[in-house]
C-alpha cells in the first residue's frame, strides 16, 4: 500500500487522525498568516503587542508553528489589532488542501480597514432582485429566447445584470457538473 | 535623440524553493530514512513545513525557521527549521545549495531542552555540508506532496 493510500485510509477511518491532519496544516498556516500580516504592515512584534494589548513574547510564540494553541478569542484579537476581518468556516478536506497548496506568505494580504475602500465607501447598491430583473429583461427580448438548462443543480446568474436589454438573457453556469 | 533605456528586472514568476536531500555516494539517503520513521503526524508536518516555505522568497521570513546556527556551522550557513508533532519538537538542519532557491536538507532530528537526538546532529550537519562542497556526497530532489 502506498504512503498516500495508507494516509487516506486513516483519514477515512480515524477521527483522531483527521484532527492531526487538520492540525498539521493550521499549525503552520495560522502563524504564517500572522507573520505575513505583520510584515506587510511593517510592524515590529513590540508594536503589534502594544496594539493587541499582549506581551511581545506572546506575539513571537504565535508566529512559531505549533508553539501555542490558538483560541478563537486570540484570533479575533489579532484580527482586530491588524484591522482586518476573520473568516472561520468549515470546508471539505480537499478545499483545505487546495488552500494550503496555493498559500504563499509573500502573496498573502488582507486589506486593513484604513485602506479598505469597499468597506469605508461602498458603491451604491445594485438592483437587489436580479431574478426579477432577468425576468423583465427576458420579456424585452422576447419569449422565443431559450434559457439554458441547469445541469447538476448549477446556479444561474446574468452575465451582466442590469447592463441593458441586449445583454439580457445571457446566462453563465456556476458550479455545474 | 537618445533614449534612456531602463531595464526593469521582474521577479521570476513561479520560481519556488526546491528542496534537496543530502545523499551519501552509496545512494543512502539519511533524510528519507529519518522521515519514513516519523509518525504519520510527523510526516504530515514535515511535508507541510516544506510546502509552507517554498513560496516565501526570503528565508529570514520562513515561519518554521528557528535560527541560523552559530559556531563552526555558520561557515556553511546552516539553518534550523522546527516543527512540532506528537508533542515532540522536530528539527531539520539544512543550508543553501549552489543553485538559486535551492535548499539542502542535511539532517533530521529531535530536540528537547538543548539536547538533539541524535546527539551528533550538529556535527553531522557540518560534516555533510562540507562533504557536499568537496564533492564527497550528492543531492536528490525531494518532491513535495500536494495530494495529501
Amino acid at each position: 500500500m502506498s504512503e498516500r493510500s495508507e494516509l487516506i485510509f486513516k483519514l477515512r477511518s480515524d477521527a483522531k487522525f483527521r484532527a492531526s491532519y487538520i492540525r498539521s496544516k493550521l499549525n503552520l498556516l495560522i502563524p504564517s498568516q500572522l507573520r505575513g500580516l505583520r510584515l506587510k504592515g511593517k510592524l515590529t512584534q513590540k508594536q503589534l503587542a502594544d496594539e493587541a494589548e499582549m506581551k511581545q513574547p506572546r506575539i513571537s510564540a504565535m508566529e512559531r508553528p505549533g508553539e501555542i494553541k490558538f483560541s478563537l478569542e486570540t484570533l479575533i484579537r489579532m484580527a482586530a489589532a491588524h484591522g482586518v476581518g476573520l473568516v472561520v468556516k468549515f470546508v471539505s478536506l480537499s478545499e483545505m488542501l487546495r488552500w494550503e497548496n496555493q498559500y504563499s506568505q509573500d502573496a498573502f494580504h488582507a486589506i486593513p480597514i484604513a485602506e479598505d475602500d469597499a468597506f469605508l465607501n461602498p458603491s451604491p447598491p445594485q438592483p437587489a432582485n436580479f431574478a426579477a430583473g432577468m425576468e423583465s429583461s427576458n420579456q424585452l427580448v422576447g419569449s422565443s429566447k431559450k434559457e439554458p438548462q441547469s445541469s447538476g443543480g448549477g446556479l444561474f446568474r446574468t452575465a451582466a445584470a442590469g447592463a441593458g436589454a441586449e445583454m439580457a438573457g445571457q446566462t453563465e453556469t456556476i458550479g455545474g457538473q | 535623440m537618445t533614449y534612456n533605456k531602463k531595464v526593469i528586472e521582474l521577479p521570476i514568476a513561479g520560481l519556488v524553493w526546491t528542496f534537496w536531500d543530502f545523499m551519501f555516494l552509496s545512494e543512502s539517503n539519511p533524510i528519507e530514512d529519518w522521515r519514513v520513521d516519523l509518525s504519520d503526524e510527523g510526516k504530515l508536518n514535515f511535508n507541510s513545513v516544506l510546502k509552507n516555505i517554498r513560496n516565501t522568497e526570503n528565508p529570514i521570513h520562513w515561519t518554521p525557521l528557528k535560527r541560523f546556527l552559530k559556531g563552526k556551522c555558520a561557515k556553511y550557513r546552516i539553518w534550523e527549521l522546527e516543527f512540532k508533532a506528537d508533542a515532540r519538537q522536530y528539527r531539520i538542519l539544512g543550508n543553501f545549495g549552489n543553485e538559486r532557491k535551492q535548499a539542502v536538507l542535511l539532517v533530521g532530528c529531535y530536540h528537547k531542552t538543548r539536547i538533539y537526538t541524535p546527539p551528533d546532529a550538529l556535527d553531522s550537519a557540518f560534516d555533510r555540508a562540507k562533504w557536499l562542497t568537496e564533492g564527497r556526497a550528492k543531492l536528490r530532489e525531494r518532491k513535495i506532496r500536494t495530494d495529501i
